[in-house]
């Protein structure tokens, strides 16, 4: 990783909310974000954090209902995203940057056979003849660890478990070569020996085409081995970002430490101890609270969390975090509510 | 195989088609009192109820008529007509190609524009262009709440009797195609009208779906562009739903070709059939029935055959 | 929790419970659907009228008066005259009554003898089941219309054949419905649970079986309402159905057919009613759909 390319991601200042006036769904509230070509970054949200609408907002697949604010940029492998005809961004989905989505079992359309679905973003970005589609399609089902590769191409979706289908939806998406991949839960529906398999792949295919990678999940467990950072994301913010190691070791945001300590380890078992949790739930993105959006739950909210924002706060390890406690925030125990 | 789902069907279908054949059978055997008797009325001759007992067979006991029934059926004969006094076979073989005319060309027709229509309402409706797309839903409803009597009088009285566009009797001459055209043409439009409302509501119901799914999401998030993933991926999709209306449709398009046959004035089945029962003519009846019944499971037979071959996920 | 919770799901406190809407608690929300609303608002005056036609002034359907034929419409007669001078609004509303009634009685006699065979049939299976479902596919070979005209021709016409002509039409798709919505039940979970503790089988049937099948028999009630009032118009319009000097809308139309080009009023106006009250009663059946069956897909058109 070379951090004098150019970036192959930015974001900033990026606000999406759905609906107008008083009732608006406010569901990206402001992330930065900036992605080197090879970086894999996790971002880590539980539901209703506002990642799935960021990483549509990364393709501006928003829907019609979507707005988004008139500073955010979007920039990715060099587009604006957020300005662009439709037709250009045709052309830059699946070439430069793709995504891929959570539900394997009905990503794939049912009638069509998978060779017909694999070759067809070739077919339309490099503009090559059906036999020579089917040759890359060929390649890159073997680039996936797919077996038997012209069976999985003369099939449909249904003859495929869940694991080859997010398989073949990988393939897909890598099919244009791009600079940016981006995987909404890509594993959530698989079962668990699965999703080792597919973090494992991705990390792989990411080192062998120096391919930029943003994996969007709920669970931290899967988050260690993939990404370089980690940005965890809460009430449609970032509220804690930094390199994977630090995240998990020193981390400095009352919602990191809560989502780390509730984790669940070998060790908690023995000691006859609860499995910690952090208690309340998200707040509603149509009446989201002046101060920290994390305050009602957090544990060591002061009083101004309530009714000031939280700055930025960047530390020496690379971490950056909003919270008016980042400061004294070096401990990794903190006092975590025990139902 | 495709071909060993054909045979299960039929075989499936042999005691439906039975069923079929014995209640038509009993349509005369069920007659109020002496059934020749109830059909000649009061004022016949009893050598004439004697004659027409014999011609339907009415004395023999059920079972061994029934069998001559079968035994007629499969040699097609389908008995003499009491008013016309020619087999029934006669008169079927130059009504039939009429009424499968006017019933094929209506299912098309509205199947075509149903599915044009319900996919470009369904375009709007995901474009957020709500006005136009209720238009055409709300004149969906009322062509759908419409009977086809309704349509076709409406339809005579502005066409053929005010502009005079098309006219209102006249035979049908196979060889004259433009003259059959004419005739055919508010006939099949009127029926046409309702199966466009309703394949175009459940098309744009199910093109809606498909939008939604989540492989139209993919195609999107690969570059394909909104109107090629609509074509590709959704209208395939939302096309199943539709080819299994087809079989119920045709079903509707058989009853409606009754009445309309008889506004037009046309020499189909439909009029045929009520002519017969107005002047109490059951040979006539019972055949026309099972005709009906027999065009009817046909072609849900192909409907069905069709479905499979159109998804893959359903065994053939 | 437990300890195989995932990490950020931790916390969240159910808040949201289940709850099974009482019986007045669905009527409410069903009056609040706006189809239905509108399906009512324009069912319910015609219904009225034509229900309390008898007592109302509009005057003796039958009356004719030779002096005022074919009169268009106006302030003395709102629908206009027919051949034989009869005030066309007066016949059209005691033809109302006479339409409803059929199309609402066969309705429901499909649908009571479709819920009765079709829950037999799927509980008590095997050759009960084969008997009954081979006669609805014999008779289901035929369509609708085809089975009136056909039970017209065999039992004549008047009021009482016809409502049996078009129930005939009707149960077989009505048992078909009820069948598998109670083979659906069947397999649910909760049968077992009910098997399991020996309730005896009527009780089965009664308690748990049958109610869940009425609401969407309810709706399609509704459907088979309107489609009788219209099959019942089609025969009658041929003959074959209601014949004069009782009115249905039906042969009010047949009377008006030859003077459709002059006298359209004649026609037009009853079958601007049936149209009215076959939306309406569309209108209605999509409106209960929505609140009964909560997987309604319909976006857009509201």
């Amino acid at each position: 990783m070379n951090s004098t390319d150019a970036p192959v991601g930015v974001v900033r200042d990026l606000h999406v909310s759905f609906g107008r006036g008083e009732r608006a769904v406010r569901a990206v509230n402001g992330v930065d974000l900036e992605l080197r070509p090879g970086e894999r970054l996790a971002i880590v949200g539980e539901s209703g954090s506002g990642k799935s609408v960021l990483s549509l907002s990364l393709l501006n697949l928003l829907p019609k209902s979507a707005t988004v604010g008139d500073t955010s940029v979007v920039e990715v492998a060099g587009n604006d995203m957020l300005h662009m005809s439709e037709s250009s961004l045709n052309g830059v989905r699946g070439s430069q940057v793709s995504l891929v989505f959570q539900d394997p079992m009905t990503s794939l359309d049912p009638v069509l056979r998978v060779g017909r679905q694999l070759e067809a973003p070739l077919r339309r970005h490099l503009g090559i003849s059906r036999a020579e589609a089917r040759q890359r399609a060929l390649k890159l089902l073997s680039e996936v660890r797919i077996p038997a590769a012209e069976r999985v191409l003369d099939s449909f979706p249904h003859e495929l478990s869940g694991g080859m289908r997010q398989r073949v939806l990988i393939a897909m998406a890598l099919s244009g070569d791009p600079e940016l991949l981006v995987a909404d839960e890509p594993t959530t529906a698989l079962d668990v020996t699965v999703q080792a398999q597919i973090i494992r792949l991705l990390t792989e295919l990411s080192e062998e085409r120096h391919t930029a990678m943003i994996l969007v999940t709920h669970d931290l467990g899967i988050v260690a081995r993939f990404a370089h950072r980690v940005a965890v994301m809460y009430a449609g913010r970032f509220v804690e970002e930094g390199p994977v190691d630090q995240i998990f070791q020193r981390p400095v945001h009352p919602y990191t430490q809560g989502l780390l300590a509730s984790i669940p380890r070998p060790d908690l078992r023995s000691s006859g101890a609860l499995l910690p949790q952090i208690v309340g739930t998200p707040p509603d993105p149509t009446a989201l609270p002046p101060g920290c959006s994390f305050e009602p739950r957090c544990p060591v909210a002061l009083e101004r969390c309530r009714t000031e924002a939280p700055p930025l706060v960047v530390l020496d390890s690379g971490q950056q975090a909003e919270c008016w406690r980042a400061g004294d925030a070096a401990t990794t125990e903190t006092a975590v509510a025990v139902s | 195989m495709g071909g060993s789902y054909v045979l299960r069907r039929l075989y499936h279908l042999v005691p439906t088609l039975l069923g079929v054949i014995t209640l038509t059978f009993l349509v005369v055997r069920l007659l109020p009192g002496d059934p020749a008797l109830y059909i000649l009325g009061e004022n016949s001759t009893q050598a004439s109820v004697d004659a027409l007992r014999d011609q339907l067979n009415l004395g023999e006991p059920l079972p061994s008529a029934w069998l001559s029934y079968m035994g007629s059926l499969l040699t097609g004969d389908l008995g003499e007509s009491i008013a016309y006094r020619v087999p029934v076979s006669e008169i079927l073989s130059s009504v039939l190609p009429v009424t499968v005319a006017i019933a094929t060309s209506a299912l098309i027709l509205g199947t075509i524009l149903g599915v044009t229509i319900g996919a470009v309402a369904a375009h709007l409706a995901s474009r957020g262009r709500a006005g136009l797309d209720h238009a055409l839903t709300s004149t969906s409803i009322v062509l759908e709440g419409t009977p086809p009597f309704v349509v076709a009088l409406i339809a005579m009285l502005f066409f053929v009797l005010r502009l005079e566009w098309f006219p209102a009797v006249g035979v049908i001459d196979w060889g004259d195609v433009g003259g059959v055209v004419e005739r055919l043409a508010m006939p099949v439009g009127v029926l046409a009208i309702g199966e466009v409302a309703t394949i175009g509501r459940i098309t744009r119901t199910s093109t809606l779906d498909s939008l939604g799914n989540d492989y139209v999401r993919t195609a999107r998030a690969l570059g394909e562009s909104s109107v090629s993933a609509l074509t590709h991926h959704g209208l395939r999709n939302s096309l199943l739903p539709v080819i299994t209306m087809v079989g119920l449709s045709f079903g509707r398009l058989l009853g409606g070709t009754i009445v309309i046959e008889v506004i037009f004035s046309l020499p189909g089945m439909g009029s045929t059939l009520i002519d017969g029962i107005v002047g109490r003519d059951y040979p006539v009846i019972q055949a026309l029935v099972l005709v009906y019944a027999l065009l009817y499971v046909f072609v849900n037979l192909l409907t069905d055959v069709l479905y499979r071959l159109a998804d893959p996920r359903v065994e053939l | 929790m437990t300890a195989t919770a995932t990490p950020l799901d931790v916390g969240q406190a159910d808040t949201a419970t289940v709850e099974v809407p009482p019986r007045f608690d669905m009527a409410r929300r069903l009056l609040r659907t706006r189809r239905l609303q509108f399906g009512l608002a324009m069912l319910a005056p015609i219904a009225l009228l034509a229900l309390f036609e008898p007592l109302l002034p509009f005057g003796d359907s039958n009356a004719s008066n030779l002096q005022a034929r074919f009169l268009s419409p106006s302030l003395d007669h709102l629908f206009g005259t027919d051949a034989l001078g009869r005030d066309v609004l007066a016949r059209t509303v005691a033809g109302g009554r006479i339409s409803l009634v059929v199309g609402v009685a066969a309705a429901f006699a499909s649908v009571s003898i479709g819920i009765v065979l079709g829950t037999v049939a799927a509980y008590f299976g095997k050759w009960v089941d084969s008997t009954i479902s081979g006669l609805v596919n014999v008779l289901l070979a035929f369509p609708g219309l085809l089975i009136g005209l056909t039970a017209v021709a065999m039992f004549g016409a008047g009021v009482g054949q016809v409502i049996l002509a078009v129930s005939i039409a009707f149960t077989p798709r009505a048992i078909r419905l009820q069948r598998s919505l109670v083979l659906g039940i069947k397999s649910n979970p909760y049968m077992d649970a009910a098997r399991m503790v020996a309730a005896p089988t009527r009780w089965i049937l009664v308690r748990h079986i049958v109610p869940n099948t009425l609401s969407p028999m309810l709706v399609v009630a509704s459907i088979y309402t309107a489609n009788a009032i219209l099959i019942e118009a089609t025969m009658s319009f041929m003959g074959l159905g209601i014949v004069p000097p009782t009115p249905s809308w039906g042969n009010i139309i047949k009377d008006g057919e030859p003077y459709l080009r002059e006298s359209w009023w004649i026609s037009l106006m009853p079958a601007l009613l049936l149209i009215l009250v076959a939306i309406a009663l569309h209108l209605i059946a999509d409106g209960a759909r929505q609140v009964l069956d909560p997987t309604e897909h319909d976006r857009g058109a509201k």
